[in-house]
This record gives structure tokens, sequence and C-alpha cells, in this order.
């Protein structure tokens, strides 16, 4: 398993559908609500230029301060992708298939987080801190420093895909195999 | 007869949506332990899986994130009475433990306000027990639920085409393997209603309640679709669907599919 820093655009560029990697570094969550507001003031967050989006929400903290954050549905977000790619966010995280034309229009990777693994996910977020819009409680965008968060490329930027749906689609991996 | 206080049976309800929060369900993990991994990534999301349920129960925290929407069933029997507003207190006691616990308060209002509201349903029955069934509801799987008027002339075979035909628009959004339910007659919003109670289990105590012809097919046409465990094409895609028909009008033939995902949370409490 390959483990990678968020900040190593350029080798996450060469990484190939169907590869499970381990990531590191920081990103930002940001959700429905969240990318809805953004989109509609029309004023990108510098911070997010070149940044990766995790589809998330987390819970409350307890009171030994630990929370679960694990992805949500992308496939609900996918209108908000053309927006988010022209301001050059660089990738996006989130569970299921999403949209694949327009990640090949912009050459850009989608990483696929493991559906209902909260407690997981959580455990291995080191720093949490509330960025923008934090009235929104577990839809407000948090910058998180995170450590081997177990990511499978979805989408590469090649624009090849694991999504089976296609069935004549050529640039699809089978990852049964 | 025994008035029971809306506020203690709120305490009740919200420590097991605490708890239930916490613990992966029975149906899944053979599911889970059934499936049959192919390569080192399936072997490692199973271990991923495993370890996430441990660190639950280790931390405290919350199987998923999406702590879910608390559905209440409540079959009433003769002797249930209740003083006080149950909805109410429940709403109050749930925000308590969520603040208090580390769920997530995952319902808004008009208002954008945050809470976890819950919806409860008091059913009456002539039963001497009164039965509690909680299902806490994610909303990726929540947003896979049809509700089709299909026509009255249909077959056993189109209902299950329907249901089938649900599975294969839902992929792996909802994080499978899945739980199904088919709620079949009444009217548009019972039919609902009756799918909703069939994937607590509420009807499970009596397993000639559900249609077993019906839900055998979705299975094994569900299962060939393999999406699988995370979507990966391996364990189950469908582990469980239970069916329910109950008396229609005879110009309609409502069909409700639901979905629950592979965090099944559900709870029976008997008062």
């Amino acid at each position: 398993m390959t483990e990678i820093k968020t900040s190593d655009l350029k080798k996450m560029k060469y990484l190939k559908c169907g590869d499970l990697i381990m990531l590191s570094g920081t990103l930002f969550t940001a959700r429905d609500l969240a990318l809805k507001r953004i989109a509609e003031e029309k004023n990108f967050p510098e911070i997010l230029r070149n940044a990766i989006i995790f589809h998330a929400g987390p819970t409350e903290k307890n009171s030994k301060n630990l929370f679960s954050c694990g992805p949500t549905t992308a496939k609900r977000m996918d209108v908000f992708l053309q927006f988010l790619f022209e301001n050059n966010l660089f990738a996006t995280i989130g569970k299921g298939e999403r949209d694949i034309d327009i990640h090949r229009k912009f050459g850009k990777i989608y990483f696929i987080a493991f559906g209902g693994l909260g407690s997981l996910y959580g455990s291995r977020i080191k720093k949490m801190t509330p960025i923008l819009y934090k009235e929104l409680k577990s839809e407000a965008i948090y910058r998180i420093e995170i450590i081997d968060f177990p990511v499978l490329v979805g989408i590469d930027s090649k624009g090849k895909s694991i999504f089976n749906r296609r069935k004549n689609d050529k640039d699809r991996i089978d990852v049964r195999k | 007869m025994n008035i029971i206080r809306a506020s203690s049976l709120a305490d009740l309800i919200s420590n097991e949506y605490f708890k239930m929060n916490l613990y992966m369900s029975r149906t899944i993990l053979n599911s889970l332990s059934n499936s049959k991994p192919k390569n080192s990534i399936q072997n490692k999301v199973l271990s991923f899986i495993k370890e996430n349920q441990a660190l639950s129960l280790k931390n405290k925290t919350p199987l998923c994130q999406d702590t879910g929407v608390l559905n209440v069933f409540i079959e009433a029997g003769e002797n249930f009475c209740i003083r006080g507003n149950l909805k109410k207190e429940i709403s109050i006691k749930l925000n308590e433990i969520t603040k208090k616990k580390g769920m997530r308060f995952s319902v808004i209002d008009k208002e954008r306000k945050y809470s976890n509201e819950p919806a409860v349903h008091i059913i009456q029955s002539n039963t001497r027990k009164t039965r509690i069934i909680l299902i806490a509801k994610g909303g990726g799987s929540e947003n896979l639920s049809k509700v089709e008027m299909l026509s009255p002339s249909s077959s056993d075979k189109d209902i299950i085409n329907f249901a089938v035909k649900a599975v294969e628009a839902a992929q792996d959004r909802g994080c499978p393997p899945y739980i199904l339910s088919i709620g079949i007659g009444k009217s548009s919003e019972e039919s609902a209603l009756l799918s909703k109670m069939s994937l607590t289990g509420f009807f499970s105590h009596n397993k000639k309640f559900y249609e077993k012809e019906i839900s055998k097919e979705v299975i094994k046409r569900a299962n060939r679709l393999n999406i699988g465990i995370q979507g990966l094409h391996f364990g189950e895609t469908v582990s469980d669907c239970r069916v329910i028909i109950r008396s229609r009008h005879i110009a309609t033939l409502p069909v409700a599919v639901m979905f629950n995902c592979f965090q099944e949370r559900v709870r029976e409490i008997i008062l």
C-alpha cells in the first residue's frame, strides 16, 4: 500500500485507478450546504485552491475528545464539481460513484473513502479546526490534519475509473481481478 | 394500568440510540464473515470494517458519523398509557445525548437550526405487552427509498423487477451490503410506512408475515448485480429482504422499497 502526502500533488497525478493508498496531511471537509454557499457567493476561498476536499460531516466530540468522521455520498455534490474544478480544487474524497465526464474534462482525481467507517477515519484525524461557516455544525468547512487515511483511487488523472456502471466504457478498469 | 412518564421512556430510548450506534448487527456480521475476498484490497476493506467496530467500542465513537434520524415505532399494547408529549421528550433527550456522547445533529429545520428530532409512530395493538422498535436511519440509504404506484394487474415478477432495478440504480451509494424491505398494498403513504416497519424487523417475530418467494427472488437477482461490499464486487449486495403484502384498493398497487446500509442500527425494547 502506497503512502502519500496530500502536499505531494505531482506524485498523486501518477496514481492509477484501483490503487489503495494511505493519505497523510491536510484536507478540508465540505458537504452539501457549505458547497452551495460557496457556489452562491461566487467567492472561492483561497485556502481551497490546490486543496483536497473530503465530503464529510463529523459528529460532536465526546468526553474523551474523540469523534467519528467518515465520508458521505459524493454523487449529491456532483453539481458543484464544474465550479470547484474551474477554481483549481485539486481533488475530492467521498463515497460511491461520481460523475466521470467532468473529471475527464479537467483531469481531476477522485478518491473513494470507505462508507460507514466513521470511527476509523475519525481516529486518524489528529486535528480539526473550523475554517468557514462554523454555524453549520457538521456541515461547516473544517481543516483536518490526517494520518494514514485509507482511500482508493476511484477516478485517476487520466480519466480511468473503477465504476462498472457504463458497460461499454473502454477506460474502465475492473478491480475484481 | 401503569402510566408511563414520557420523559422516563425518552431516557430509555435516547440511551439505546447511543448504544445502538456502537454495535454492528448480527445479519451483517454473518454476511461479512461469509464473503470470500479475492484480492488484497477486498481483504484490507474487511479488516478496516473490523477495526472500525473495535474502535467504536474502545473510543465510544459511533460506527458511522451519520448517527441517523431515529425512527421510533411503538406497538402499544392494551395497557399502554403515557403521560406527557412523547415526541417532544424524546427530542429533548436525543439532543442532550447527542451533545454529551458525541453523536451528530443530523436534522435541520427551515431556520437552519440543527437538532436530532425523531420520527415517532404509535400503532395500537391488542397485545398485553408494548414493543418499541428503534431504527437509526442514515441519509445515504434513506435517499434510495422508492414508492411507486404499479398497475393492479402487475404480477409478482413486476414487483421483483421494480425492487431489483432500485438496487441497480442505487449501486454502492447507500453502503452495501443492503437490507431491503418492500411494503406492498394499503395506500401510497401506508405502503411506505409498512416498508419502513419491515426494514426495522417490526414483523420479524412472526416469519409468516413475510412473502418468502418474492424475498428469495429479489435477493437472488440483486446479488447477481454483484455490487458487493463497499461496491467492490465481492460478498453480498443484499443480505436480507423483508416483504409484506397488505390489502389495497382494487384500482391501485402501491409498492415501497427501502434500504438499510450495512451499519444496520436497530433495537427492540419490550415494556
